[in-house]
């Protein structure tokens, strides 16, 4: 813990008395961006998504772009089902107005960047305070939490679904498939089992960027550059950042992960989704408990 | 005050509010009011809720209109008990209706604040002091830079409850003096404002080129599953603006620092260890190695730095940022872990399929760095690294460990070394520390023992014994327990 001493003193080590430098488990990423020791035998594992109906299943058997395409699917049907839920207003408590506090940028807006996708401005501006000040220690958990929820709002739904923006985030940032059933099993923690970011077409783009994001970070030594995956996914680093620890939040740390629990969750994942069409195709067709969902245009040429 | 009926969610007890008295009665109290008013954004939880019963039961689609009715029921607007309060002032029956009101403004034109009185320009020229009041966390973590965004996690002990910390104020933390600083993250001993306690706060800089760091999210959800009383514990994390504040169990050396500060009884060898003191950490370094693997983790980075001892003798695994979960599909598995001195030959011959035996070899290196007071193979490259070790155990060859050839850092070239005796090396150790210390430094990584396997050598067997006994006490209390209730019942 506190051998800093130690890390400093490269030249040193070679006299013999002072330990050599700690490793450096992804110093390979650096040299090489596309990640060495990649698993190059995808053709044995099926591309094909399962439809699964059983908690438990093997999840050696899929190919990444399985697992990908297991967690779109699902993500979809949630976001089809849930139509477009508001996001709590922000906490605001009373200040005292500080001088050039107009100075400072309320929001802060996605770079444009050329021909990639853009998910548009998050509800939560940078500074946005994620607690307030309570006394009783009941409600205060929740209250917080949806405060940090804003964060993976976007002001408007984005032009492309969820679809679109994942495969794309695949082609140019690959990731294994025990990232991707990490990131489904992040995902249902949080839309299905904790009812904490409700998955609709305005919150899946930013949360699955930071599932995906927390998960390789958890699980792979050697990860894309923080740049390339801002840049890839449509936001700023220091929105990757923000989500990222939102969502660390959220989940309590709770990120550990093992074969049983990911293929349990997916399984939950996917049948949330479809129980939730599956109720909306029962209901009238003018029975739509769907609030109207403003799209963002535009957004890519 | 509403309270709007959502679903019972499990598992809610993580992010906390820095919660603070002592602020909130420094508010004017409408201030305050208002800030307790803000409950009621829990309304689209209940219609979010709605939107879950009614896609989970088609059958009643009257529910979610129940449930999202309920945050429309009457309630008192803020301060409207305060509006109304006035009222039943008796007016004196003789003055009339007009003036009596307008005496009452005249009340409200004189309320003024201490400022403005004590710094009236007819009594004084000084000019009133430039107060800007923050409503945010005065006294909490006597941090220089504290901002607005502050969350934390809490309750990390799972359920257990943390005896050092206050759920009310969890992160109130004075920070003393630094005790290193590492690549990511600076280690300071704090003190807990509450119980006083001793602290190690390691504070990791969040910067937007790197995002969240990956060690600090390993560390992080690993040392929160991970509770054991020989792996350090994981009081709290604590996230303000541009760091994460990570408050674990405070330790008073690592075990570099211990052995270079120890004095022999025996008149040994500066650095070097007395063997009961080696036996007693060993047998507690195995069981946080046995403890990590039975959840399968490996730690990747054991080190005597990375071990930490505290006044009691007590010996605790630290540092899992390089720590990861194993069993798991995924890409990338680097070969650059574990620091050069303590890397298993497997790893330094750059395998990327290594398991659990590497840490066991790091623990065989420590086991006879403790003796000597001196590292083992300490190596300058990767290279350098496998020659020390082969002049030890020996050059293997294709007949010594079959497959090695396909190693990527595999050599032809290598010097052939005869394996010596561990005899010869460590004339200090006893015959059956040289035996359980082979078990572990073992070339082929299928051929050295597990934790478990070292922890039942009979090196130990004092240990397993009142390991056995105290078993077998914590077992006649169960069922002495057992046979008092039924004596209850009947």
């Amino acid at each position: 813990m506190d051998d800093g001493a130690s890390r400093k003193n490269h030249e040193d080590a070679a006299a013999g008395h002072t330990p050599p430098p700690p490793p450096e488990p992804s110093a390979a990423e650096k040299t090489q961006p596309t990640s060495e020791g990649i698993d190059t035998s995808p053709s044995r594992r099926s591309d094909q998504p399962l439809r699964l109906d059983s908690e438990t299943w093997d999840i050696e058997s899929i190919s990444p772009m399985a697992a990908l395409r297991m967690l779109i699917g699902a993500l979809q049907d949630l976001a089809d089902t849930m139509g477009d839920v508001p996001p709590t207003p922000p906490v605001s408590r009373p200040t005292t107005p500080r001088m050039g506090a107009e100075n400072q940028p309320r929001r802060t807006s996605s770079p444009t960047l050329n021909g990639s996708m853009s998910i548009g401005s998050p509800e939560a501006h940078a500074h946005e305070p994620t607690y307030i000040e309570h006394d009783t220690a009941t409600e205060d958990d929740f209250l917080q939490r949806t405060a940090i929820a804003r964060r993976f709002f976007s002001k408007t739904a984005p032009s492309f679904d969820v679809r679109d923006y994942l495969l794309r985030v695949h082609r140019f940032c690959p990731h294994s498939s025990g990232v991707y059933l990490a990131a489904a099993a992040y995902c249902h923690r949080l839309c299905v089992a904790d009812l904490l970011v409700p998955a609709t077409d305005r919150t899946v783009h930013r949360l699955s960027l930071a599932a995906i994001r927390v998960a390789a970070k958890a699980l792979e030594d050697n990860k894309w550059t923080q740049d390339r995956m801002a840049g890839v996914g449509g936001v700023s680093k220091r929105q990757l950042m923000n989500l990222e620890v939102s969502l660390c939040f959220l989940l309590d740390f709770d990120l550990g992960v093992d074969g049983k629990s990911l293929a349990r969750r997916m399984f939950l994942l996917q049948q949330a989704g479809r129980h939730g069409l599956g109720a909306q195709s029962k209901l009238d067709g003018g029975f739509r408990l769907k609030l109207p969902l403003r799209r963002r245009v535009n957004t890519v040429a | 005050m509403l309270r709007v009926p959502g679903p019972v969610v499990d598992d809610l007890d993580g992010v906390c509010l820095i919660s603070n008295q002592r602020h909130a009665a420094r508010l004017p109290p409408t201030l305050y009011n208002a800030t307790l008013c803000l409950a009621p954004s829990s309304i689209p939880r209940a219609l979010f809720a709605a939107f879950k019963t009614a896609s989970s039961t088609p059958t009643n689609p009257r529910s979610p209109t129940t449930a999202a009715a309920s945050p429309s029921t009457p309630r008192p607007a803020p301060g409207s008990s305060a509006a109304r309060a006035p009222a039943p002032i008796p007016q004196p029956p003789s003055s009339a209706p007009g003036p009596s009101a307008s005496s009452q403004l005249d009340v409200a034109d004189q309320l003024t604040t201490a400022r403005a009185t004590l710094w009236n320009r007819r009594y004084t020229r000084r000019e009133p002091p430039d107060i800007h009041l923050h409503p945010t966390h005065v006294g909490t973590l006597s941090v220089a830079d504290r901002t607005d965004s502050n969350i934390s996690v809490r309750s990390l002990g799972g359920g257990r409850k943390i005896a050092t910390m206050d759920k009310r104020h969890p992160s109130s933390f004075q920070q003393l003096e630094k005790l290193g600083e590492g690549t990511y993250a600076t280690v300071f001993k704090g003190r807990n404002g509450q119980t006083g306690a001793f602290v190690a706060l390691k504070e990791i800089h969040l910067d937007s080129e790197e995002g969240t760091p990956s060690t600090a999210i390993r560390e992080i959800s690993l040392m929160k599953e991970l509770k054991h009383e020989n792996i350090v514990s994981l009081y709290d994390v604590i996230h303000t603006e541009n760091k994460l504040m990570l408050v674990f169990e405070y330790m008073d050396k690592d075990l570099k620092k211990y052995m270079d500060s120890y004095q022999s009884p025996t008149g040994g060898p500066r650095g070097a260890l007395d063997a009961p003191t080696i036996k007693s950490f060993m047998w507690q370094l195995l069981r946080g190695i046995a403890f990590c693997h039975e959840n399968r983790v490996l730690h990747r980075d054991l080190k005597p730095q990375n071990l930490l001892i505290n006044t009691q003798g007590q010996l605790k695994l630290a540092d899992f940022g390089l720590a990861r979960a194993f069993g798991i599909p995924v890409n990338t598995f680097s070969n650059e872990v574990v620091t050069l001195w303590y890397r298993a030959p497997d790893v330094l011959l750059g395998s990327r399929t290594y398991n659990t035996s590497i840490d066991i070899w790091s623990a065989g290196c420590i086991m006879a760095e403790m003796f000597t007071g001196r590292p083992l193979f300490p190596g300058t490259t990767n290279e350098d690294q496998l020659l020390k070790i082969f002049r030890l155990m020996g050059t293997p060859s294709e007949r010594s460990w079959p497959g090695i050839a396909s190693f990527p850092e595999y050599k032809t070239t290598w010097p052939v070394y005869a394996t010596q005796e561990l005899r010869n090396i460590l004339p200090q150790v006893d015959g059956l520390g040289l035996q359980l210390l082979g078990q572990m430094l073992q070339l082929r990584p299928e051929m050295r023992c597990s934790a478990q396997q070292a922890l039942a050598h009979p090196w130990f067997q004092e240990y397993n014994a009142r390991a056995q006994q105290q078993q077998a006490q914590s077992m006649g209390g169960m069922g002495a327990g057992l046979a008092g209730q039924m004596g209850g019942f009947r």
